[in-house]
């Protein structure tokens, strides 16, 4: 007998998360990938695929995703970048502030995308 | 044999003594939900709900009895969210651990398949006496009920359940009788029956160990991969320049140390060569009834925070910061010590740990000094003054002490912090964030966040320390050192039984 598994957190609730805000989500090369419309920069109103590790998802929500993974063409006047599991993506460092205090963590996360995004070049 | 406890916060014993001890005196009766918590060696049925009964589903008379439909409600309620059952009744004239009566015994047989077969869970039985003791066991439909250790409520105050069968409490010794007059027989059996985690064995954490063998805690054990180094012996009680030449590991010192130390008949004393962030150093933490945290990685501390809610431990954590000015010389140096627990804010809430620094941790990037001098960050501070130390000891143990013995009936206090170029120490009122997912987490037993992976940085200090040890040197110096170990040891128990 095996009892019924219930996640409310990890890979899962973060999945469950932006599907609720309709960021269309999908898991892919170790990678979750969602969608965000950047509101300022040279990305302002363009719809963006970008994405997180699902490794570090795994503790979601108590800690958030550390490395934000884009295609390798976006820029950034600074950064500092690393690999993507995903082919022709890179990842970029950025710590997100004052985590913990958003009544919706995702609705935190997906504002630091977005600031993110706001310096693309 | 895996040792089986339960943990509930102590609002919940609260609303279950409320229900089960009547006015009337009469005995009642009610189900509850929990979340399996599993260790090495241990695993707590972790209350989350206390499902009470509907009209017509139980009926008071002198005892209690209930429907069967009560318990197909709750169990299904339960399986939906991947938990199990508790069936808890009351022994209003009764004191102490209970055992069970016939009809109690034929009541939960009777309900344990049932329960497991609705929620995967095996039945836990509960029954609380009128001087507020709990007993547990857990059902298995096939070969009957196994007695739980203890019963463990947390929140401000630590109160333990013991089965004085499973568990008894360790005879206290000549050498503690100081000890025991400070607080009586009766809470030092509570106290010494504990079981203590010490996650991080450097100034700090060696020095607590210490005190809490020389206290008369049986089981006492230590979590660390480091291995001694050159700059630990400024700090570091006990190791010496022998240690640091033999690659011993932080754990090997602290162990010798406890055992010298200690004034317990058969101490337990255990080390655990692990970072707290494995699965394996988490799983072996479940074990434990209290945990000190004396690492300073958010990561690791992350860990211990998520605990202290989802399994219900309290961890007692503490910290030193030195302020030095830019030009030298020192502006200030501050302690803090807390205790993380329900009813007291999380490490995040308190501002101890932030989760960006947790992710940063977590992905290795402050071992990596590729990334630390490209990204132009700082990492995390290594300053330390081993004259402050032991007040940092000192706060953690007075927080301890609080918690389990809770003087005046207290119990632990706000996070306090000490700030020594003014003298004053501050009571920190900090409460919990609206959105914290941590204390949202309480009670969730197995279903926590999975912070934990494999650790790197710990397995390469544990693979530098094996290759250092595996020249003929370090093998003779280390095979000279533990015969002249055991010879003291052998010498410290015959004095002792003399």
């Amino acid at each position: 007998m095996t009892a019924q598994t219930v996640s409310t957190t990890g890979v899962e609730a973060f999945v469950a998360a932006l599907e609720e805000f309709g960021a269309e989500p999908i898991v892919e090369s170790a990678l979750v990938t969602y969608t965000v419309t950047p509101v300022a920069g040279a990305l302002a109103g363009r719809v963006v695929r970008t994405g997180v590790s699902v490794e570090e998802v795994a503790p979601w929500p108590v800690a958030p995703p550390h490395w934000i993974h884009l295609p390798a063409d976006m820029g950034f006047a600074a950064t500092n970048a690393g690999g993507s599991p995903m082919d022709g993506w890179a990842s970029h460092s950025r710590d997100i502030p004052a985590w913990g205090t958003a009544q919706v963590p995702l609705a935190a996360w997906l504002a630091h995308v977005r600031g993110v995004l706001g310096g693309a070049v | 044999m895996i040792r089986a406890s339960v943990a509930m916060t102590s609002g919940l014993h609260s609303q279950a003594g409320s229900h089960l001890l009547r006015g009337d005196g009469q005995e009642d009766v009610c189900l509850a939900t929990y979340s399996p918590s599993t260790g090495d060696q241990r695993t707590t049925a972790v209350l989350t709900d206390l499902m009470l009964p509907l009209e017509g589903e139980r009926s008071v008379h002198g005892n209690a009895s209930f429907s069967g439909r009560y318990v197909v409600r709750a169990a299904s309620q339960a399986a939906a969210q991947g938990l199990g059952v508790a069936l808890m009744h009351s022994h209003p004239q009764s004191v102490g651990w209970q055992g069970m009566s016939g009809a109690d015994r034929e009541t939960e047989q009777s309900y344990a398949r049932v329960a497991e077969t609705i929620t995967g869970h095996p039945l836990v039985g509960m029954t609380l006496a009128g001087d507020k003791t709990w007993s547990a066991r857990s059902w298995d439909c096939n070969r009957g009920h196994h007695d739980a250790e203890s019963v463990r409520i947390a929140g401000t105050i630590l109160r333990v359940s013991w089965n004085g069968t499973l568990r008894p409490a360790p005879p206290s010794t000549s050498a503690q009788v100081r000890t025991v007059s400070a607080w009586g027989e009766a809470m030092q059996a509570d106290l010494a029956r504990l079981r203590v985690l010490v996650v991080g064995v450097g100034t700090v954490g060696l020095d607590l160990a210490i005190r809490l063998v020389q206290a008369g805690v049986q089981d006492v054990s230590v979590m660390d991969f480091d291995t001694v180094e050159e700059v630990n012996l400024d700090r570091l009680l006990t190791a010496t320049r022998i240690d640091t030449a033999l690659f011993r590991s932080k754990i090997h010192v602290a162990l010798r140390a406890m055992r010298a130390a200690a004034t317990a008949v058969t101490p337990v004393l255990t080390g655990y060569d692990l970072s707290i962030c494995e699965p394996q150093g988490q799983r072996a933490a479940l074990d434990y009834d209290v945990i000190f945290s004396c690492v300073d990685r958010p990561w690791a501390r992350a860990v211990l925070n998520q605990l202290a809610y989802s399994d219900l431990i309290p961890v007692i954590d503490g910290g030193l910061a030195v302020e030095p000015f830019p030009d030298r010389g020192m502006r200030n140096a501050t302690w803090r010590a807390h205790v993380i627990t329900p009813d007291r804010p999380c490490l995040q809430c308190n501002g101890q740990i932030d989760g960006a620094q947790v992710a940063r941790d977590r992905a290795g990037l402050f071992d990596n000094e590729t990334y630390i001098r490209t990204a132009g960050i700082k990492a995390p501070s290594r300053e330390n003054v081993s004259l402050l130390a032991p007040s940092v000891t000192a706060s953690m143990l007075g927080q301890f002490v609080s918690l389990v013995v809770a003087p005046g009936g207290l119990g632990a206090p706000d996070p306090l912090r000490f700030s020594l170029s003014t003298h004053t120490l501050e009571h920190m009122f900090v409460v919990t964030l609206a959105g914290c997912t941590y204390e949202q987490a309480t009670g969730g037993g197995d279903r926590r966040m999975t912070l934990t992976k494999q650790h790197p940085a710990a397995d390469a200090a544990r693979q530098r320390r094996e290759a250092n040890a595996r020249t003929a040197r370090v093998r003779m110096g280390r095979l000279s050192q533990n015969v002249i170990e055991k010879a003291a040891a052998a010498i410290r128990r015959v004095w002792v039984s003399s």
